[in-house]
């Protein structure tokens, strides 16, 4: 059996849908994984925008990180601000995700509304290795839809829409996990972009 | 979102109390600490001032510093407001949409020494508002009613706050029953949080979305608001800060120091018809709880039960209000608006800096009071 653990009754569909996901192929098998996650606060839902919002960010360092660039790894973007303090604990546990998907998963977090100097100043006590957007207006926080901290989003290998956690996610749970993996080995076959199966995503 | 009965049954019953005495009540709470019990008496007088010393200019500086601007004939007056600098540019300016006031100074690119002092004065005195309603209260018009049940950007008046506000108040009987039952579920569902840097953000669907009602008074006090808004009841946060001890003994409730850089407080108040605007500050009972010596008091501490019965109906006006707006533009700026103006801001080409970091900006502010 290749699901790691049933965590509870809630993910009884999604075991279901990866206990044999190997069998399968990917693409279906991220579009199953898709459309089964519960909906729970602060676990992975299905999202389905109809469009990807835009994310033109200049980050802490400088620089101006870019989705597309981007393509062809799993990307975390993550919706926080440093007042809030569930998501303090949380950007710790995403930098432990990207290490443990080191080159094939990567985060992005969105600084909401806060002063650069004010981020500047967390973040030189409490660094992480991913970067850090400043979204001062709040714009990618309304395109983005995001009406609660922290919110973050999940894009497969072709920047394809996956889910959505609103609330703090264990990024260490073996349901996201197990999710996560799927996302990451479907980026990893031959000629994948987005699933192909006309579902989304 | 968890809403927590029993919290809301408990606030139910306190105010099925309160409805038939309600000042019989407050009088007996207040009996027990210190005579908490503020009402309107002498007038004082006021002077505040905030000393700017840009800490790392960069390129053009401008700095925004909010004044007294709220005015009410029954206990806050603002004073003049002067200022002064050396190499500034400083004038008087006013956000049109949000009516903040505030003085609004810059410095040319090159200034190695932005420095600037603000001095404001303002008179107030302890407001307690009857419950019972009374003939000659002027109704709001319809454009201030419009204004104080809108939602602002941290303040959404739908969703999970609308959701909320009508499980908290279904079955209310009255207008002040509602602002009632409101009260006791902030006080009995929130905690202050030493940690929440400044007096909290605010973001009020953030809080209840989480579950996690903690913060200080912007969090706790603009939940009451927005929970009031979305009930129907015109609402407002007025931001200011503490100018000096608490006649009453609360040392939580003063500040305690000539220094009051870090003093700022903001409260609430509902508008009830035939009342009038009525003040509350579910946010100062948690500071209570939190922090008035010994420290972390029993919610039946007398202390605590006085404040609450106070603070629903009554303030000790050892505070100043700024302003009552939302999501304010500042004149000038290259940047973002601000969800209120409550602390000083600033920015130089390193873009705007963090006003809750006045070590860092820099400013200070001190008060202290004067003669009428």
């Amino acid at each position: 059996m290749c699901a790691e653990t049933a965590p509870s009754r809630h993910h009884a569909a999604l075991v279901r849908a990866v206990s044999c996901w190997r069998a399968l192929p990917a693409a279906l098998v991220v579009a199953s994984l898709a459309a089964s996650i519960p909906v729970r606060a602060g676990e992975l839902t299905r999202w389905a925008p109809a469009a990807l919002p835009p994310l033109s960010l200049h980050a802490l360092d400088g620089t101006s990180p870019d989705l597309d660039a981007r393509r062809g790894k799993v990307i975390v973007v993550h919706f926080f601000a440093t007042w809030c303090e569930p998501c303090q604990a949380e950007l710790r546990d995403l930098d432990g995700l990207q290490e443990r998907y080191r080159g094939r998963l990567i985060v992005l977090a969105v600084d909401v509304g806060e002063p650069r100097a004010r981020t500047q100043k967390y973040f030189e006590a409490s660094p992480v290795k991913f970067p850090i957007l400043l979204d001062l207006d709040k714009a990618a926080m309304k395109a983005w839809a995001v009406d609660a901290l922290p919110t973050s989003f999940v894009l497969g290998a072709g920047l394809c829409p996956l889910w959505k956690s609103e609330g703090v996610a264990d990024w260490s749970a073996p349901s996201i996990n197990t999710s996560l993996r799927a996302a990451l080995d479907f980026g990893r076959a031959p000629q994948s972009d987005c699933p192909s199966t006309g579902e989304n995503p | 979102m968890t809403l927590h009965r029993r919290a809301v049954l408990k606030g139910g019953a306190a105010l099925s109390i309160l409805a038939g005495s309600p000042a019989i009540f407050r009088a007996t709470a207040a009996n027990a600490a210190n005579e908490f019990a503020p009402k309107p008496g002498t007038w004082r007088t006021y002077e505040i001032t905030t000393t700017i010393e840009i800490a790392k200019p960069d390129g053009a500086t401008q700095v925004w510093v909010p004044v007294p601007a709220f005015a009410q004939e029954s206990w806050i007056k603002p004073g003049e407001t002067t200022w002064t600098t050396a190499t500034g540019n400083a004038s008087r300016a006013r956000d049109p949409k949000s009516g903040a006031e505030m003085v609004h100074i810059t410095w040319a690119a090159g200034d190695a020494k932005p420095e600037a002092a603000v001095v404001s004065r303002f008179s107030a005195r302890d407001r307690s508002v009857a419950t019972q309603k009374a003939a000659g209260v002027a109704p709001l018009t319809a454009a201030e009613r419009k204004l104080y049940t809108s939602a602002t950007q941290l303040l959404p008046t739908d969703g999970i706050v609308l959701e909320t506000a009508q499980k908290i108040t279904a079955g209310a009987t009255s207008d002040l029953d509602k602002a009632k039952r409101l009260y006791d579920w902030v006080v009995d569902n929130t905690f202050r949080n030493p940690k929440t840097r400044g007096c909290g953000t605010g973001d009020i669907a953030s809080m209840l979305k989480s579950g996690n009602l903690s913060g200080k008074c912007a969090d706790l006090n603009a939940l009451y608001v927005g929970l009031a808004r979305a009930s129907g009841l015109p609402a407002r946060d007025i931001y200011g800060i503490r100018v000096s001890p608490s006649a009453f003994g609360y040392k939580s409730l003063g500040a305690n120091a000539a220094i009051i850089t870090k003093a700022q407080h903001c409260r609430a108040e509902v508008f009830l018809d035939g009342i009038g605007w009525f003040p509350v500050d579910p946010a100062d009972v948690r500071k209570v709880v939190l922090e008035e010596p010994p420290g972390t008091l029993a919610v039946d501490d007398p202390k605590v039960l006085a404040a609450r019965a106070a603070l629903f109906g009554a303030w000790e006006t050892n505070w100043l209000g700024f302003n009552d707006a939302h999501d304010v533009t500042l004149p000038g700026s290259t940047g973002p608006a601000i969800p209120f103006l409550m602390y000083p801001q600033a920015e130089t080409a390193q873009g705007r800096l963090d006003s809750l970091d006045p070590d860092a900006f820099k400013y200070v502010i001190t008060a202290r009071e004067i003669a009428s």
